[in-house]
């Protein structure tokens, strides 16, 4: 089974990456902050990581950075919103394969991780 | 239309692990490709990209797919070197995006249920988070921190508001998006600027909470709020900062009113004190000039220029003129100073008023919560529980009236209408059920304290992760796992977890850490309880079972590891050699899985050495009604849960072979190893051609009755103690008819 790591502060966003998913096959664990998917991602392998940005603790190109850190073959996709044109910049700097601009319904996501994910 | 579309990609995408032969892929998908790869390095997945990695390709693509789709495909890699030019048969492309973008704005669509669900929790989680962020903050406008809070908070509303939207327009959400927007625009300012916020602006945030509120009502409720009074806000929400910008230029003044009314309330005892003397020192004369410049200045940014106009005849008169002259002077200052601070607090107490008795009316109109005595639920449960027997008794009864009364024209009339008190049970039964649920987080906020005391007594460092706390349970199993989850805990922290000494030894952090995890499967709820600490010894757990005459060397020989470890969930089994004084003697993990098998749960163990423990509670989402297969062996009726049945079916006697003195049967290509209940139970069975077999979920063992008769939802009474019976019965149920049937957990 393929297995996803979905990031965000938010609980509504969480269920929607496990929404949107889970009837893809995937297994979703879930983390609010950086720092916990940062935890996560050093004891499981993931195909994918879908990262919001603005979050308490440990935001999202923080955890970015230290994840690519160590892992250079997960995909990761950014969570933006359209105001953060200039972070989506500096996310691909830091190694985000790519991203999905908030909101999005889960068919939009589902399309975007099939792009990045094989 | 055909289009060529090249591939220069380098270094900057391998970095993002991006896998550029999946594009292709992609392409082909879209229509008819030709593909020229031109030059192909692309690193292994440990390798560290470099320049030297490239993929320059040109593809040819011919489709009918418009040019956007393409782009969108290719989005995350256009800037690093692809290019799209159209070959030919560029027109027809118009009228296709037309019909694309008509699809897009057709996109209104219901919104699904969970989501809306989970918004709207959300949503009143934020809210009211929101409105104690902005209590504190209006205690300390300045504080960078509060402001980032509470800008997250409004980021969040902004962001989940927004997919909400993306469904269908609809006008109180849309409210809510143009405030939280806002909102999140000057909080940023203020928080990126560093200049924090004035309390006018806090102020207005705080009423704005309250506007979202209502409009959080009234879409629940379905009605259309009036947010005329919302757009004034928040023009001066966006004012006031611009404002408070500029005067954050000035020499680090407080610069607000409320700066003003504590300065002048802080002189003017002063000033009344100095001028009483009579006449002043040195120092007490540099007072006075510092005091008037501070005022001068506060005046002047507040635009008070009538008072901003006597400190300045008073600056120019001191010194200059009879130090009691200016006493008088400064007198009618301090007058009007004392004046402007009484009004201003007068209205500030009066806000507050207003504020007091809307805060009730808002208590009253939101307060989406009805507590509830537990007993009247627990009553309620019992009569829906009666209730569905009587329904499962109504379906007898039309079978009754057709076979025995003969009144076939009634059994049909009552048989077509049935299903509609069906349906209406469900419903009442799922209502009920969900009021007595309650998230586990009640449960999980104890433990971060329990992990420090224990590690504190048993000098380890232990970090808890808690995740899903959300997940909901029935309150009567939250209440039964707390004590196995208490002892999970603890035997991670005693057993499992190493010392600070052996963990650097191993290269591991110091600091060892557990996780609770806690998520909806099914109609179970699953609670994982993992640590990373040593796991637990297989070759022990061997040794122990062999001791205790569990298993013979050679049965454990032909047992996998993983299902050696699951031995210690078995009666009187303990694996640390010296029990401590926190486990206590012979208590394991044996308490857990028999109180949790207690209610319909079980208990599974990875483990992996070094690496930690991983212990897996599966419970079932309520203990109330379960459902029951209905199983005849001989003349009597047994009821088995159907949620540890995975399968049922009919064979002929005939395929039951025997394999080594046991009775078993070829199922799926493996061999099914066969228990009659007839025989356990000393019934006779007068089951003779054909005989059913109840498998469990792992398909592993299957047990034989006569038949199935059906399947129905029923309350399972657990049997009083006193009453001693075989630990194959775990309740009884009484069917529709009023007889009494007993409930096998014979697949556990």
């Amino acid at each position: 089974m393929k297995k996803a790591l979905a990031v965000d502060d938010s609980a509504t966003m969480r269920n929607l990456v496990k929404m949107a998913l889970e009837p893809e096959g995937f297994s979703v664990d879930t983390a609010e902050n950086g720092q916990q998917a940062l935890e996560l991602a050093r004891r499981n392998t993931y195909n994918i990581v879908i990262s919001d940005i603005n979050m308490p603790v440990m935001n999202g190109l923080e955890f970015l950075r230290e994840f690519r850190n160590f892992n250079r073959t997960t995909p990761v996709l950014m969570l933006t919103t359209e105001t953060e044109a200039a972070k989506k910049e500096q996310a691909k700097k830091l190694g985000a394969t790519g991203w999905i601009v908030k909101p999005f319904r889960p068919e939009d996501l589902v399309k975007v991780v099939k792009r990045v994910v094989r | 239309m055909k289009y060529l579309i090249k591939f220069r990609l380098g270094k900057s995408v391998f970095e993002r692990a991006i896998d550029p032969r999946f594009y292709l892929e992609d392409l082909r998908e879209l229509g008819n490709t030709e593909v020229e790869i031109i030059k192909e390095k692309i690193p292994e997945p440990e390798e560290e990209p470099t320049d030297e990695h490239v993929f320059h390709a040109d593809v040819i693509l011919e489709t009918d797919r418009p040019k956007e789709e393409i782009l969108e495909l290719l989005e995350f890699i256009l800037e690093d070197g692809v290019e799209v030019e159209e070959l030919e048969g560029g027109e027809q492309s118009k009228e296709q995006e037309e019909t694309r973008e008509e699809e897009k704005k057709q996109g209104a669509s219901e919104v699904p249920e969970s989501l809306l669900e989970n918004y709207k929790l959300e949503t009143e989680e934020i809210l009211s988070r929101l409105s104690s962020s902005l209590e504190e903050l209006a205690q300390a406008p300045g504080s960078l921190e509060l402001i980032n809070e509470v800008f997250r908070s409004f980021h969040t509303l902004k962001g989940n508001t927004g997919l909400i939207l993306s469904y269908g327009e609809e006008p109180n959400l849309k409210a809510i998006f143009e405030i939280t927007h806002k909102a999140e625009s000057v909080l940023q300012k203020a928080r990126d600027g560093g200049i924090g916020l004035s309390s006018r602006q806090v102020e207005i945030l705080q009423e704005l909470v309250d506007r979202l509120d209502d409009l959080f009502l009234a879409f629940s409720e379905g009605r259309e709020e009036d947010v005329e009074d919302v757009y004034e806000l928040l023009e001066e929400l966006g004012q006031s900062s611009e404002k408070s910008k500029d005067m954050g230029k000035g020499e680090g003044l407080p610069s607000d009113l409320s700066a003003l009314l504590n300065v002048a309330s802080q002189y003017i005892p002063l000033f009344r004190e100095l001028c009483s003397k009579g006449e002043i020192s040195e120092e007490e004369a540099d007072f006075f000039r510092r005091a008037l410049i501070t005022l001068y200045k506060l005046t002047k940014e507040l635009g008070f220029d009538q008072l901003n106009e006597k400190i300045k005849n008073l600056q120019n008169a001191f010194g200059n003129i009879d130090f009691k002259e200016f006493c008088e002077h400064l007198e009618e200052l301090a007058n009007d100073l004392q004046k402007l601070v009484e009004s201003k607090r007068e209205k500030k107490e009066e806000k507050k008023e207003d504020k007091k008795s809307f805060d009730t009316a808002k208590y009253i109109s939101k307060s989406n919560y009805l507590r509830v005595e537990e007993n009247l639920v627990k009553e309620l449960m019992d009569i829906v529980g009666e209730l569905s027997v009587f329904k499962e008794w109504m379906y007898l009864f039309v079978d009754k009236l057709q076979k025995t009364y003969s009144v076939p024209e009634a059994s049909k009339e009552l048989k077509d209408n049935i299903h509609r008190f069906r349906s209406l049970m469900e419903g009442l039964q799922r209502t009920v059920l969900e009021m007595r649920m309650i998230p586990l987080s009640t449960l999980f906020e104890r433990f971060p304290k329990l992990v420090r005391d224990l590690s504190r007594v048993l000098n380890k460092k232990v970090k808890l992760n808690i995740e899903g706390g959300e997940t909901k349970l029935d309150k009567v199993i939250v209440e039964r796992i707390a004590e196995p989850m208490i002892h999970l805990i603890r035997n991670s922290i005693d057993h499992g977890i190493e010392t600070l000494e052996e963990r650097e030894k191993l290269g591991k952090p110091p600091e060892g850490s557990i996780t609770i995890k806690a998520y909806q499967e099914g109609g179970s709820v699953v609670i994982e309880v993992a640590d990373d600490g040593r796991g637990i010894d297989v070759d022990k757990v061997k040794k122990k079972a062999i001791e205790k005459g569990l298993h013979t060397q050679e049965e454990l020989e032909n047992m996998s590891e993983e299902e050696i470890v699951q031995l210690i969930f078995h009666p009187g089994f303990s694996t640390k050699d010296q029990a401590t004084e926190l486990s206590g003697r012979g208590v394991g993990m044996d308490v857990v899985a028999s109180t949790l098998r207690e209610f319909g749960g079980e208990v599974f163990v990875e483990t992996k050495k070094m690496a930690g423990t991983t212990v897996k509670m599966v419970l079932p989402l309520t203990l109330a009604i379960r459902k029951i297969l209905l199983v005849r062996i001989g003349d009597v009726i047994f009821g088995v849960p159907a949620e540890s049945v995975g399968e049922v079916f009919k064979i002929t006697r005939d395929k039951v072979k025997t394999l080594k003195g046991l009775r078993v049967v070829y199922h799926r290509d493996r061999v099914l190893e066969l228990e009659f209940l007839s025989e356990k139970l000393g019934i006779n069975s007068t089951a003779n051609g054909s005989i059913t077999l109840l498998i469990d979920n792992e398909l592993t063992q299957g047990i034989v009755v006569d038949e199935v008769i059906s399947t129905i939802d029923a309350v399972v009474k657990p049997i009083p103690d006193v009453i001693p019976t075989s630990d194959d019965i775990s309740g009884v149920t009484i069917l529709g008819d009023g007889s009494i049937v007993y409930v096998l957990e014979v697949l556990k």
